[in-house]
């Protein structure tokens, strides 16, 4: 996926976020942009989204995260690291599929982990709600997010003359 | 982006715990500021544009709920009209025995009234960010309120020119809470999309499904203001505490405009 296409998603589900924040806040269970940063770790293998906007994103996204600043970021970078370590011993497929689907809710709530260990060190420790309306609520936003990974990373191949 | 992974990974990682060290530790939230002041005023107006949409949105499909409502609000009215001239004598009765009494005068409060720009809703923290912070002289520990004293949530980071709050949802909050006219007194905790919990509340206490929950007072925050109602009551056979959920009362209302009580 090209950086300007990374960066148009990301304006786009910040925007969604904000309309649904304020119209239907209780279909917010998940955090889109985490699922999308994810979706496109996990699954992108032509290599064309630069990590340095990758990272520049996610840390404006966690000026708006309601947290302290730095959480999401770092959680976000241990997740990522996490799927690069299970790409180095497990073989997966880079294709959008129900494996893959698999593959980013259990990633997404490893994040979720990851943010309540990190969230105040040791202090308050927020463990992710485990129940099943939240677990579909998640996979139905992987699902969409999915969608729009694969719509907009379908990229036209046009043959040289 | 794989290409070199383990390279950028470090350099990123290096560059965003420098940016939390400058940020958090060293410059007082100077880049968190500088980016939320931007966006601050188009995500005002924004938001005041969607929320008077959903509330017009919202009052189409509500007509008939409406006219009922005004019905019941006038004859309200004119029954607390005839209150409040009871309630000025007693003030007056009340100030007269304090001064006499030489009773220390109940706690006042200085009220700002604050926009909420933006909101955040995930599957673990509930939070808000308000147009004012240290400006107004907002500090963390506030209680932010709607009219009528319904408890929205607790300032928790404040900005120069805005602040966070914790919802009474959010998880990482707990209130000194008591049920109204009884002695019951528990602790409520959020509970995200499921409104709040009230714990340590023993078995033997008789507590009701739609009795009021405020707040004690006990816990710095200011005391009767109205946190929400209980909707289920459940004994716990294996623990010594009740399981009560309380519907939080600003679930009702719209988030628009709200206000931070600042202790004088």
């Amino acid at each position: 996926m090209s950086n300007s296409r990374f960066i148009s998603v990301s304006i786009g589900i910040f925007l969604t976020e904000f309309i649904l924040s304020i119209f239907w806040p209780f279909l917010l269970r998940a955090d889109l942009f985490i699922i999308f940063a994810l979706a496109v770790f996990f699954l992108d293998h032509t290599h064309k989204t630069s990590f340095a906007v990758f990272i520049s994103i996610a840390i404006v996204f966690d000026f708006w995260s309601g947290s302290h600043f730095g959480n999401l970021t770092l959680t976000l970078l241990v997740t990522i690291l996490a799927i690069f370590l299970t790409k180095k011993v497990v073989l997966i497929d880079n294709r959008v599929n129900f494996s893959a689907l698999l593959w980013l809710t259990g990633f997404y709530y490893f994040h979720l982990l990851i943010k309540g260990i990190l969230y105040n060190l040791g202090r308050q420790f927020i463990f992710p709600k485990l129940s099943f309306i939240d677990l579909m609520e998640t996979v139905l936003w992987i699902l969409v997010i999915l969608i729009v990974y694969t719509r907009v990373s379908y990229e036209k191949r046009v043959s040289h003359f | 982006m794989k290409n070199g992974f383990v390279k950028n990974f470090l350099i990123a990682l290096a560059t965003v715990i420098l940016l939390v060290f400058f940020n958090n530790y060293w410059s007082g939230q100077f880049l968190k500021n500088s980016v939320l002041a931007v966006f601050k005023k188009p995500l005002v107006v924004s938001s005041s544009f969607l929320h008077q949409t959903k509330r017009r949105v919202v009052s189409w499909f509500n007509t008939g709920e409406l006219l009922r409502q005004n019905q019941t609000l006038k004859e309200e009215n004119r029954q607390l009209a005839s209150v409040n001239l009871k309630i000025y004598e007693l003030e007056k009765e009340n100030d007269f025995l304090r001064k006499e009494l030489d009773v220390v005068q109940r706690k006042n409060f200085k009220v700002s009234l604050a926009r909420v720009f933006h909101q955040k809703f995930d599957g673990q923290f509930q939070t808000s960010l308000i147009d004012i912070g240290d400006n107004e002289g907002i500090k963390p520990g506030m209680p932010v309120i709607f009219d009528g004293e319904v408890l929205y949530g607790v300032i928790k980071d404040v900005y120069p020119t805005s602040a966070l709050v914790y919802l009474i949802t959010d998880p990482r909050v707990t209130l000194s809470v008591k049920i109204k006219d009884s002695e019951i007194m528990g602790r409520s905790r959020g509970e995200l999309k499921d409104g709040l919990s009230l714990e340590l509340v023993a078995n033997q206490e008789d507590v009701q499904a739609g009795e009021t929950v405020m707040t004690s007072g006990l816990d710095g925050l200011p005391s009767a203001l109205l946190v929400g109602k209980i909707i289920t009551v459940r004994e716990n056979r294996e623990g010594i505490f009740k399981e009560i959920k309380i519907e939080p009362e600003f679930k009702s209302l719209l988030v628009d405009r709200v206000f931070v009580l600042k202790l004088l």
